[in-house]
């Protein structure tokens, strides 16, 4: 490929030869480094190409040889150049467009970010309208690297980001952090911990704290699990003091969970009319040109629009964007659902709930579905029965010294 | 007696023959390419037989539509429908 845009940038002939003794003349020509490409044997002679610069060189092997060339062919750069010297329109298109494309190669026209999940590409198209990049600007007011530190202080979840340009495109790259997010150090408060959710407890493993229940016992909402009160008492088994600590424990419960979801008795149906309409698009940087016949609006149309950015090799994109727009009409009606619908579709809502238990690690000790008839709809009821942890921290609120403390102290 | 002992040396420092010797290297991709290496000169050509030079041999081939994809001074490409290739003393 290569080559063959140097032999045409630099010209190259293609050459009839006849003769008694062609491979002498190919032997000369190999002995002394001519490149010789595309040789055939014909009816009418051997046909070869040669670059330009040779073809001056060959002269002398052509007489030692005994052999006879004659041009079939020219092709490259410089016999185009010499074909096309007195149109002067042409030579001034040419210009231009190479005008037009070193003024628009100025111009940033394309923003790609790859690597980002959990930020969206159009929070970072924001961010970077705001930070005064966006398409149309001049490259060289991007600053790559401030880019890349701005990003990395505005959004903390990014642990790695790179920016670049291509041509005319502002290459994103960012890597985010997908571990668990880095808790700032939190200094432990006195704290109970109370159940957030009732249920029966079944495990429980206590770390800090004075357990305030038993495996067995059946807890309710706020309930103390753990207290972090722990009394000091003395010999005497008289209440000396009260140290409070951040109750820590992991206290496992079988608990209920449930759920009740409406599910209509129809669904909307889009039937195709089978009347089809296409059109093209023209977005010449704000500006749209939209060719496409007229159509009624007395039904819906399905639009589909193919969109595609200029492009000239990999990079060098242009505020031109193409699109090709496909219509399908469409009305819509309500269908009653037949009994098998309505089962799958208990199913999957079932299923979905059960996944989501089953993405968190909990344990399903049992799950039951129901569906029942309220006349105008269905109404799916299901119940999980669980083993989860259970608890929450409360905070053990400040509990002032009681005045006759206070006038000892005084 | 000199070709022998540099046969020997290349045999024994396990340097590749087409190096030391300047044998033919001769590379087919499928029926309708081969690639020769290591030539000293076209003997024939048409479009339904090459025959070149080698150090030590000749190489006949034969075949139809025989087209020469380029040739340096080492290497050459012939393409076209190939049927045979024969060394000859």
């Amino acid at each position: 490929m290569k080559e063959k845009i140097s032999n045409q940038i630099r010209g190259c002939l293609r050459l009839r030869l006849t003769g008694a003794a062609p491979e002498r003349f190919f032997n000369l020509c190999r002995t002394n480094r001519i490149e010789v490409w595309d040789l055939q044997c014909k009816k009418s002679g051997y046909e070869f190409s040669v670059g330009l610069k040779d073809f001056y060189r060959i002269r002398p092997y052509v007489r030692k040889a005994g052999v006879r060339v004659r041009i079939a062919g020219r092709r490259g750069l410089p016999f185009f150049l010499q074909r096309n010297r007195r149109r002067k329109g042409y030579a001034a298109g040419i210009l231009v467009f190479f005008g037009i494309l070193f003024f628009m190669s100025r111009f940033l026209w394309a923003i790609s970010v790859t690597g980002n999940y959990t930020i969206s590409d159009d929070s970072f198209l924001h961010y970077l309208d705001s930070q005064e990049i966006r398409y149309g600007i001049l490259k060289h007011k991007v600053d790559c690297d401030a880019l890349e530190e701005n990003i990395r202080s505005s959004f903390p979840e990014i642990i790695w980001v790179s920016a670049r340009i291509s041509g005319t495109q502002l290459l994103i790259r960012v890597k985010e952090n997908d571990g668990v997010p880095i808790k700032e150090h939190e200094e432990p408060e006195p704290s109970d911990l109370v159940a957030d959710m009732p249920g029966t407890v079944t495990r429980m493993i206590v770390r800090q704290g004075r357990p305030q229940v038993r495996i067995g016992d059946q807890v309710e909402t706020g309930q103390i699990l753990v207290s972090g009160r722990i009394p000091i008492y003395d010999d005497s088994e008289k209440l000396v003091k009260e140290n409070q600590v951040c109750a820590d424990a992991d206290i496992y419960a079988r608990t209920f969970s449930g759920y009740q979801e409406k599910l209509s008795k129809f669904r909307t149906v889009r039937a195709y009319s089978g009347r089809e309409r296409q059109g093209l698009g023209l977005r010449l940087g704000p500006v749209d040109f939209v060719w496409m016949l007229p159509w009624d609006t007395e039904y819906n149309w399905q639009t589909m629009v193919t969109e595609r950015q200029l492009c000239l090799f990999d990079d060098f994109y242009f505020p031109v964007w193409i699109s090709r727009i496909q219509k399908k009409e469409y009305i819509l009606y309500e269908q009653f659902l037949t009994n098998e619908e309505v089962l799958a579709k208990k199913e999957n809502i079932h299923q979905e709930k059960l996944q989501n238990f089953l993405k968190k690690g909990v344990p399903i000790i049992e799950n039951n579905v129901k569906i029942q008839d309220k006349g105008s709809y269905y109404e799916i009821q299901g119940e999980f029965v669980l083993e989860q942890k259970i608890g929450t921290r409360q905070r053990i609120l400040y509990e002032p010294p009681e005045p006759v403390a206070e006038n000892e102290n005084q | 007696m000199f070709e022998k002992v540099r046969m020997a040396a290349a045999e024994e420092l396990k340097l590749p023959r087409d190096v030391v010797a300047g044998d033919v290297l001769v590379n087919f991709v499928g029926r309708n390419s081969v690639t020769v290496e290591n030539y000293r000169g076209i003997l024939i050509y048409d479009d339904s037989r090459i025959r070149l030079q080698a150090s030590r041999c000749k190489i006949h081939i034969s075949g139809k539509n025989l087209h020469i994809d380029y040739y340096s001074h080492d290497a050459m490409k012939i393409s076209g429908q190939i049927v045979s290739l024969e060394f000859v003393d």
